[in-house]
């Protein structure tokens, strides 16, 4: 199988993430929970997990680095324990809709960034959509259907002038480009896809103090006997078990990611990304989506051949060469509307750092075939 | 006597315990004392000889609601003394 999915999670990782994850299996106790060596053991893998995480971003305090099931957890959390049906918010028609359904059932009122025709969020419109009761900007950092880069410091500098929080979905560039807690707020990040780590990770990362409602309580392991559990961080989006298992594994992903570093990472993935790029733009029946004319985006290409569905294209990739994409909306319904593409859909190639220029090449060949077929 | 430190919740003596560990002292997590709070979490017990550096770093680590107790083992059980105002 040649795995062109890595947007939707990687599948090869370093083996150190899998060890870990086997090792704390075998060897954790419950985190938080008692004092004895096994869920010390536990205690301080979680602990440096913060720490690797922290390094990463440029983050002062570990603890600002809280631990949750996946970065859609992570954004319902954040939203729902700021965001009110009395608020404005901003987002952009590039989102997932793990920030656009909570923004929905949040009752607050929207409006939407538009994107240009290469799908790239339009930042010089933002301070038109600025109301009085505009307190959020919630937008992702990376589009996981174009690759297109968003513009996050130009939009940070409006919200500092405005007053206004942003929320940074970094599911997509976390570990895959350089990502610095300055870029933003609050940051939502998950761990199994750039940052390697295994599925049921993620988090949010805040810079700053905030006053999140809670949305989530329970057992702690702290302060049991008063009613309402602590609101720091980050203990406010840690209730119950952690997945200890888990994130240390992502301590595994989070410190490969560390030693080679993002910029370097970027730098190998863009050469794979080049490569398709260049090897199909040429194909007279393939259209691409994104803007391919910056370096600074993400190892995805994402097109449709003239005359099928991306259903019946991800299908032959798959039944005659064994190479997996991904077909259909891709959970980005607004961004699918305006390209056009809500019957046809997509067919996503993304690209990771374990990929080969072979496994590139054996892929343009697969769509040549298919498209000049 | 030793000394234990209280923290606010888990997290903050995990970081703590870096803190004390980087700087090579010698810690000791234990169970919060009933005495002291409620709870299933833990403390951080150093010994005499480490009190001193092990305040001061404490210090330094920017952790929030640090409390401090004196831990000493009498006839009638362990008694704990909390030295007020430590971290203020």
């Amino acid at each position: 199988m040649i795995y062109f999915d890595n947007s939707a999670t990687t599948l090869s990782k370093p083996p150190e993430v899998a060890e870990a994850v086997k090792y704390a299996v075998d060897n954790f106790g419950n985190a938080g929970r008692s004092f004895y060596d096994t869920v010390m053991a536990a205690n301080r893998e979680i602990y440096q997990t913060r720490v690797e995480l922290a390094r990463l971003v440029g983050l002062d305090d570990p603890l600002q680095v809280a631990f949750t099931s996946s970065a859609t957890e992570s954004l319902n959390l954040v939203i729902y324990g700021l965001i009110s049906e009395t608020d404005s918010v901003i987002t952009t028609i590039t989102e997932h809709n793990s920030v656009l359904r909570p923004l929905y059932l949040s009752g607050c009122d929207l409006d939407f960034l538009d994107c240009d025709g290469n799908g790239k969020v339009m930042v010089d419109s933002f301070s038109g959509l600025v109301k009085e009761s505009t307190r959020f900007l919630v937008c992702t950092h990376g589009s996981n259907l174009t690759g297109n880069i968003t513009d996050v410091e130009t939009l940070h500098n409006l919200c500092r002038e405005y007053g206004i929080t942003l929320i940074l979905d970094v599911s997509q560039t976390l570990g895959a480009i350089p990502v610095n807690i300055s870029m933003a707020d609050i940051m939502c990040f998950t761990g199994h896809k750039a940052l390697f780590g295994p599925q049921g990770t993620g988090g949010v990362m805040t810079n700053g103090s905030y006053d999140f409602d809670v949305v989530k309580t329970g057992g702690a392991g702290t302060n049991s006997f008063g009613r309402f559990q602590s609101t720091d961080m980050p203990d406010i989006f840690e209730t119950g078990t952690l997945n200890s298992h888990g994130i240390y594994g992502l301590q595994k992903g989070v410190q490969f990611v560390n030693a080679i570093g993002p910029q370097n990472i970027h730098g190998e993935e863009m050469k794979l990304h080049n490569l398709f790029y260049e090897g199909i733009r040429g194909i007279d029946k393939v259209r691409v989506y994104g803007d391919f004319s910056v370096p600074n985006r993400l190892p995805v290409v994402s097109l449709l051949v003239e005359g099928m569905t991306s259903s019946e294209l991800a299908g032959r990739l798959w039944e005659e060469y064994r190479i997996a994409t991904r077909a259909g909306s891709h959970c980005a319904p607004l961004l699918h509307k305006h390209f056009d593409t809500v019957d046809s859909g997509l067919v996503r190639f993304s690209f990771s750092y374990f990929n080969t220029a072979e496994e590139i090449k054996k892929g343009i060949a697969a769509l040549k075939s298919i498209a000049n077929g | 006597m030793d000394y234990i430190f209280v923290f606010e919740n888990t997290n903050s003596a995990m970081k703590a315990e870096k803190c004390l560990l980087d700087e090579n002292l010698k810690v000791t997590a234990l169970p919060l004392p009933n005495q002291v709070g409620a709870g299933c979490g833990i403390c951080l017990k150093v010994g005499q000889e480490e009190w001193e550096a092990a305040s001061e770093t404490l210090r330094k680590s920017q952790i929030s609601g640090i409390c401090v107790y004196a831990r000493d083992e009498e006839a009638g059980g362990i008694v704990y003394r909390e030295l007020q105002d430590f971290f203020v």
